[in-house]
């Protein structure tokens, strides 16, 4: 049988151990593999617990009914070692997971624990880091790199260890544009020279468009799962739960609102434009 | 911006930066109990341009070394007046209450100058020419014996090259949370002891909160990687010797044995 | 009362092996009460000029006049007290300065520092409290009970209480969901309204379009260029030289082919104002 989900939840219920309400009640959504999902949700929408759960570093609320399958296994305390395999996460804060005291160190972590032989993680080490276009910093140290550097050291770090699926957990929201660009683009690549799964937890709307797919949370619930475009063409939805929406569907708003309507099939950037300059040219 | 240096590494590539860190380490240790060798004008001079032969094969500027002792020629020259004035033997030049000035106590106290600034010569060759975290490798092989009691060195070496990779983060953070706290009229330099005392509180808790946060952070990313104790892990960083560790080590041995060959029996 | 540089330089640990030139013959003047964005690339010396606005770092030559304040390499680092009462900034990330209790003492720090009475202190607190959109019950709380974006408002509010003439944000909404990024980006404008200066140090050109009167661009501790919006995103041959984005509705703009633009829209608005005049013939009939 191929597994054709990457990441499944069920009925997933999550309390942290301080609280008394869960933040996140009852939640289920697939990610199908070899697809780039994005799950948004304002701050505090529970969406960074559900990185954790993935790979077992919180564990759903016993007796909740909750399942989690990564890669075809139901997660439990037993093989969430095995889960950590197929799993890598690049956090938010690009100071706080670089252990190494070097790029290649940390590069290296991720071998280390494994036990993989020195030679063939010397040869590793420098193959992923010419992947993220770091290996010229294969001696820096981390105080002179700057933060996206430093996140794709950490995407370096994760592809070592040849996981089937990333998450990027607001990895890319402490980065200046350049920085963030660099990154987005860099996995882009990367998912499909290697066939990986993406899910990219984020705030970031121009994130967000570039997924095949998008899990809106809300208060520790699904509130919509669709294609961005169907998603961000609901202007008053997202408005409503306080996240942004893309230039180009505010664009759409207000054209709309001004008398120039856009037809309900115009939904891309690049149909819109040219949508507009045939507009133009019937003069 | 700030960068700052742990320790006093100052990059370079004389004959000293290739001898292995463990070598230098060692070498450094054991030349602090061989000085206790030299008893007598000549074994200190032996001794005396031996290190000063190790100075110069750094090729760094006289200043580094100056620098290295600077901080403690207060402390060299308090030990070497307490030899001269309250050593008493041989011939008394002096004397005064309890003070005196003896031929012993003038022997004494230029002998503890001198070995006192030779073993600070002696480790600043070391810290300038070994990069921490290298002589952090160095101590871990060194410990490496003490695993048969059960001491968990891979541990202890993971934990001091997490800190040392760590310092110049927390500095950064420091000189961000000082700039903040001063653009709200906090003022570090003035007023007594205690109003200062009190004016490091808007520094200290800050600085402790975003080093528990990091070390969180840092902890879901190292269990997320796999860590899980040292057990079966391998190693990415090694040293490895070469010739210019056995320069260093028949370098060393002259120096022991003729120090043992002109030393009084 | 403008602010000037003249001729600054900054140089990082002088005569070091490290010795680095962070600000290099910078010369501006910026008139009162504006809304002033400074852009530049990570490492342009953006934060080295920003530090220079209240003397926490003092030119190594040159000099600044700021605030009543004239400071020069000598300037002592005694009594600049008034010049950070009357000239504040805020780092990236501010919450990181949280140290108090509670939520109210943190923020009545300044005011205390600056010789407030405990009663005006705490007046002033609850009034900027609230003006950052935050609740009257969540004063007594501690600052690190709360959620990332209500401590971002807390340590706003922690500098703006002070109701410095001049307020320096380095990239205040970072990591804020839209909503409360929206919300922040109103709040500096008003006081920018209100008859003081802000001085917003950002990389997203979107707001540079939409918020500022007047545009500083470092590079490599330079000041490149030093104009008015309209004018930096005039040039594109130049702004891609220098590795600089356009606003998107300008960037959306030129790549309507057939459209003519009087004037290059900035913000999306002008854009579809702009768009809106191309079509005119079309509407009309």
């Amino acid at each position: 049988m191929t597994i054709s989900n990457a990441i499944e939840f069920k009925d997933v219920t999550f309390t942290y151990p301080e609280s008394k309400a869960p933040v996140l009640k009852k939640i289920n959504f697939k990610v199908k593999k070899g697809s780039w999902t994005a799950l948004i949700g304002h701050n505090g929408s529970g969406k960074s617990t559900i990185s954790k759960l993935i790979n077992g570093l919180l564990l759903p609320d016993k007796d909740s009914g909750s399942v989690i399958t990564v890669s075809g296994m139901n997660l439990n305390s037993e093989n969430v070692w095995d889960i950590r395999e197929k799993v890598g996460i690049v956090f938010q804060n690009p100071d706080n997971q670089f252990v190494g005291a070097t790029v290649g160190d940390d590069v290296a972590f991720g071998l280390e624990n494994r036990g993989v032989p020195r030679d063939q993680m010397v040869q590793t080490v420098k193959k992923v880091l010419s992947d993220v276009g770091m290996l010229d910093y294969i001696d820096a140290e981390p105080a002179n790199l700057s933060g996206g550097q430093k996140q794709r050291v950490a995407i370096a770090g994760i592809l070592a260890v040849e996981p089937e699926i990333i998450i990027l957990d607001e990895s890319t929201s402490m980065l200046d544009p350049s920085g963030r660009d660099q990154i987005l683009k860099i996995i882009k690549r990367l998912m499909s020279e290697k066939k990986l799964t993406i899910l990219s937890i984020t705030h970031d709307i121009d994130e967000a468009d570039m997924a095949d797919n998008v899990i809106v949370l809300n208060d520790g619930k699904i509130l919509a799962q669709a294609s961005p475009t169907e998603i961000f063409s609901q202007t008053e939805m997202p408005r409503q739960i306080g996240l942004d929406i893309p230039f180009v569907d505010k664009l759409i708003y207000k054209l709309n609102q001004l008398g120039i309507t856009i037809p309900k099939d115009v939904q891309t950037k690049d149909e819109l434009k040219q949508y507009l300059c045939q507009l133009n040219s019937k003069k | 911006m700030s960068k700052i240096i742990v320790g006093r590494y100052i990059p370079g590539n004389s004959l000293v930066y290739k001898i292995d860190p463990r070598g230098k380490l060692l070498i450094t240790i054991l030349f602090i109990f061989v000085i206790f060798l030299a008893n007598n004008p000549i074994t200190y001079a032996i001794i005396t341009v031996f290190c000063l032969a190790a100075v110069f094969a750094t090729r760094l500027k006289v200043r580094v070394f100056w620098d290295g002792v600077k901080p403690l020629i207060g402390l060299i020259f308090f030990t070497s007046l307490l030899q001269l004035f309250f050593m008493t033997g041989g011939k008394t030049y002096w004397q005064w209450w309890i003070f005196t000035i003896s031929s012993y106590g003038l022997v004494n106290a230029a002998y503890t100058f001198i070995r006192f600034t030779l073993i600070i010569l002696i480790s600043t060759v070391m810290t300038v020419t070994t990069m921490p975290l290298e002589i952090a490798d160095a101590m871990e092989w060194l410990l490496k014996p003490l695993k048969i009691f059960k001491v968990p060195v891979d541990k202890i070496a993971l934990v001091i090259s997490i800190a040392l990779r760590f310092v110049p983060t927390l500095f950064d953070e420091t000189l961000k949370i000082m700039n903040a706290q001063r653009s709200r009229g906090a003022d570090f330099n003035d007023g007594g002891l205690v109003k200062r005392a009190k004016a490091i509180t808007p520094i200290l808790v800050p600085l402790f909160i975003h080093s528990l946060e990091t070390a969180i952070d840092l902890s879901t990313a190292m269990e997320s990687r796999g860590y899980r104790g040292s057990s079966g892990r391998t190693k990415y960083r090694v040293l490895n010797w070469s010739k210019y560790d056995l320069i260093s080590l028949f370098y060393f041995i002259a120096l022991v044995l003729l120090l043992l060959i002109f030393r009084n029996h | 009362m403008s602010i000037k540089f003249e001729k600054v330089d900054y140089i990082y640990s002088p005569g070091t092996t490290m010795e680095k030139k962070g600000l290099d013959n910078v010369s501006f003047e910026l008139a009162d009460n504006k809304f002033i964005a400074l852009i530049g690339h990570t490492g342009s010396g953006k934060s080295t000029l920003m530090q220079h606005f209240n003397a926490l770092l003092k030119p190594s030559k040159g000099s600044i006049d700021i605030a009543g304040y004239h400071i020069t390499p000598q300037t002592s680092n005694k009594n600049l007290k008034e010049l950070r009462k009357r000239v504040s900034l805020v780092f990236q990330f501010p919450e990181a300065q949280l140290f108090e209790n509670t939520v109210l003492e943190d923020i009545e720090f300044g005011p205390k520092n600056f010789g407030a009475t405990e009663k005006e202190a705490k007046n002033k607190a609850l009034k900027w409290l609230s003006k950052v959109g935050l609740s009257e019950e969540i004063a007594t709380k501690s600052p690190f009970e709360l959620s990332g974006g209500q401590m971002r408002r807390v340590a706003i509010a922690g500098v703006m209480v002070n109701e410095p003439q001049v307020l320096c944000l380095d990239e205040p909404a970072a990591g804020l969901d839209p909503r409360s990024r929206k919300e922040m980006m109103k709040l500096f404008l008003n006081y920018q309204k209100a008859g003081h200066t802000v001085i917003l140090v950002t990389h997203n050109m979107d707001d540079v379009a939409e918020f500022a009167d007047d545009v500083l661009v470092m590079e490599h501790g330079q000041l490149i260029k030093h104009d008015k919006p309209e004018n930096i995103f005039k040039d594109k041959n130049w702004l891609e030289k220098h590795y600089l984005m356009e606003p998107t509705p300008s960037r959306f703009a030129s790549e309507l082919a057939n459209y003519n633009f009087t004037q290059n829209p900035l913000t999306l608005d002008q854009l579809v104002d702009g768009i809106k005049e191309n079509l005119k013939g079309e509407f009309d009939e």
